[in-house]
């Protein structure tokens, strides 16, 4: 079995056990990464020389008998909007190619302190606006499943590098379903904690009342571990939460008795492809068989919660973005006069959705326009909020399909940004109500994967992450792609 | 639906972003199909208004104090330009020829 092939738990008993070291790890990772990148596109930068300088400092910590930390020797990929202080971060954007932040995020600090090695940067849409992975400023990312495929998006190279093997684990954001809906794509897992639950610093913002920084990985147990060591208060950002985190890395397998999911019927209406139906049933079938309950809810402000979200989140996104003016970071266009020079900047190192999203944000908050879309979106918000709070004193969790079609061909959609926005028709809701939400791979329809998706109540990671291993163990293995 | 180009050149003028002629057409169609889209919502007539848009809890706001982060120096190294100290940018007003 190849080294970049084993889960974290045996890759980690290989270490310790001494049947490889971490640079060989490591090594073998980046040839592999490599290799297959030239199909790909998964990886924005590779961080080569730091990765192997990594690893030989922890083979030395591990020859030293030190305390190892939870993640020692994790390969680990991290999306490129999040900022990491000695690699270039450019957020899939023309405007940051070459910008080097002077600072870590927050979940870099901690998953370098855990003992992980960073591989590198992982492509994405700009600035996270995307279904499909291709609207980054340096080129589409390619599905490991099909090539000619999208890997959905935004978290695009975060899912496609787990699927391949060029990573072990990813770290991805998630908007409006930017982490499980290329998980779905690509048949891994997508963990979209809690708003709140991990620190945003460092994050580049997108629309802050919804991005959340969460995990890609293979298996289940190593979304547990990775939220593990991000997850916790930060000082750093005020909407994160002082609540107590689990021991999530030891609470994942333990058995669950008596749940109740909850099935609700606005996920499986018009839209859903049949394939992707048939194995979202089927996986219910086996929950069932299992002793699980369930029980058809309803929620009737969903089919509100795709034209809410395209309205207050290009609303964040035209004050967000504001920033990226070309003066005090990022490329620019000098001109003579200030205004001329943001414009300038602007039109020429935006690419064509972010441009999309700032003016359509800038309409719905304009004199004669706010009330009738950004306040009521508001409103719609609170309700849908109100749904998911009333459901949830029924249901345990509840359960959908990720996405309501497999992944499509490249260059599909390009052309129709509303026919892109509806891939994240089963998603979005989650991110408007804070909720935290996991994708588990479930079968598949016409040789592509499907994604389950488990929602549960704020603050339930404990019960989605014991809820989607039990349901890991009864589907069995899930072969992933040979590129 | 469409929204017309002078709108679209308005909006991108409060938004700072130079269109270059065929952006400016694509978009007047595009955003027109958004907001039929999302003009759904006006649908929902019966539910309450929000008293406040995001929820804060005032326990997570630090106290008012400076705390040394980011070096600023650091921060400034991807700056475009800098000059004694500052920032160097274009001027705000420029002579019109006359």
């Amino acid at each position: 079995m190849e080294i970049w092939s084993l889960a974290y738990k045996d890759l980690r008993e290989g270490l310790e056990k001494g049947q490889f070291s971490v640079t060989e790890v490591i090594k073998t990772y980046l040839t592999h990464l490599r290799l297959l990148d030239k199909k790909l596109n998964a990886f924005i930068l590779i961080a080569e020389n730091q990765a192997l300088a990594r690893a030989k400092e922890l083979d030395a910590k591990l020859k030293r008998g030190d305390r190892l930390g939870s993640l020692f020797g994790l390969p680990l990929a991290i999306k490129d909007v999040i900022t990491t202080k000695d690699l270039v971060t450019t957020a899939g954007s023309k405007i940051l190619k070459n910008y080097q932040p002077s600072y870590n995020a927050t979940v870099v600090e901690k998953i370098l302190a855990a003992d992980a090695i960073i591989l590198g940067k992982t492509n994405c849409d700009e600035f996270a606006m995307g279904a499909s992975g291709e609207n980054s400023a340096f080129g589409a990312t390619c599905n490991p499943w099909d090539l000619s495929r999208v890997p959905g998006g935004s978290s695009s190279g975060s899912a496609a590098a787990v699927a391949a093997g060029q990573t072990l684990v990813a770290l991805g954001t998630d908007t409006g379903g930017s982490i499980r809906q290329p998980a779905s794509f690509c048949g891994v897992v997508g963990l979209k904690p809690t708003y709140g639950r991990v620190s945003r610093y460092g994050l580049i913002a997108m629309a802050s009342s919804f991005d959340q920084i969460g995990t890609i990985t293979r298996q289940v147990a190593e979304a547990a571990q990775v939220l593990q060591v991000i997850a916790g208060f930060d000082e750093r950002d005020a909407t994160s939460q002082k609540i107590e985190v689990a021991n999530y890395h030891t609470l994942f397998n333990q058995p669950i008795k008596k749940l109740c999911v909850g099935i609700p019927r606005e996920f499986f209406g018009e839209g859903l492809a049949a394939g992707v139906a048939e194995q979202v049933n089927k996986a219910i079938a086996k929950l069932e068989e299992l002793g699980v309950r369930t029980k058809e809810v309803s929620l009737s402000t969903i089919p509100y919660a795709l034209a809410t979200y395209y309205i207050i989140t290009p609303a964040e996104v035209s004050a967000n973005l504001a920033r990226f003016d070309g003066l005090r970071f990022g490329q620019n266009h000098w001109s003579n006069k200030l205004i001329d020079y943001y414009k300038e900047t602007r039109g020429e190192f935006l690419g064509s959705e972010v441009k999309r999203r700032i003016i359509l944000g800038t309409y719905v908050l304009s004199a004669g326009y706010y009330d009738a879309y950004y306040k009521k979106a508001l409103t719609v918000r609170d309700s849908l909020k109100k749904d998911f709070a009333r459901v949830f004193k029924e249901v345990d969790l509840l359960i959908t399909p990720t996405s309501p079609t497999v992944a499509f061909k490249l260059g599909e959609r390009l052309q129709d940004p509303l026919a892109m926005y509806l891939a994240d028709i089963y998603t979005v809701p989650v991110n408007i109500a804070g909720l935290p939400a996991i994708s588990v791979p479930c079968g598949v329809a016409n040789n592509l994967p499907v994604g389950l998706q488990f929602i549960g109540p704020a603050w339930s990671e404990s019960l989605l992450l014991q809820a989607a291993y039990t349901y890991e163990q009864v589907r069995g293995e899930f072969n992933l792609p040979k590129v | 639906m469409s929204i017309d180009l002078a709108e679209v050149i308005k909006l991108a003028n409060l938004a700072r972003i130079k269109l270059s002629s065929i952006e400016q057409e694509r978009l007047s169609h595009e955003l027109g199909d958004i907001l039929n889209y999302v003009s759904k919502i006006s649908e929902l007539t019966k539910i309450a208004p929000v008293a406040k848009p995001v929820d804060i809890i005032d326990s997570n706001l630090r106290d008012d104090l400076v705390i040394p982060d980011t070096n600023y120096q650091a921060a400034l190294q991807s700056a475009s330009g800098f000059k004694n100290n500052l920032l160097e940018v274009p001027p705000v007003f420029t002579k019109e020829k006359s």
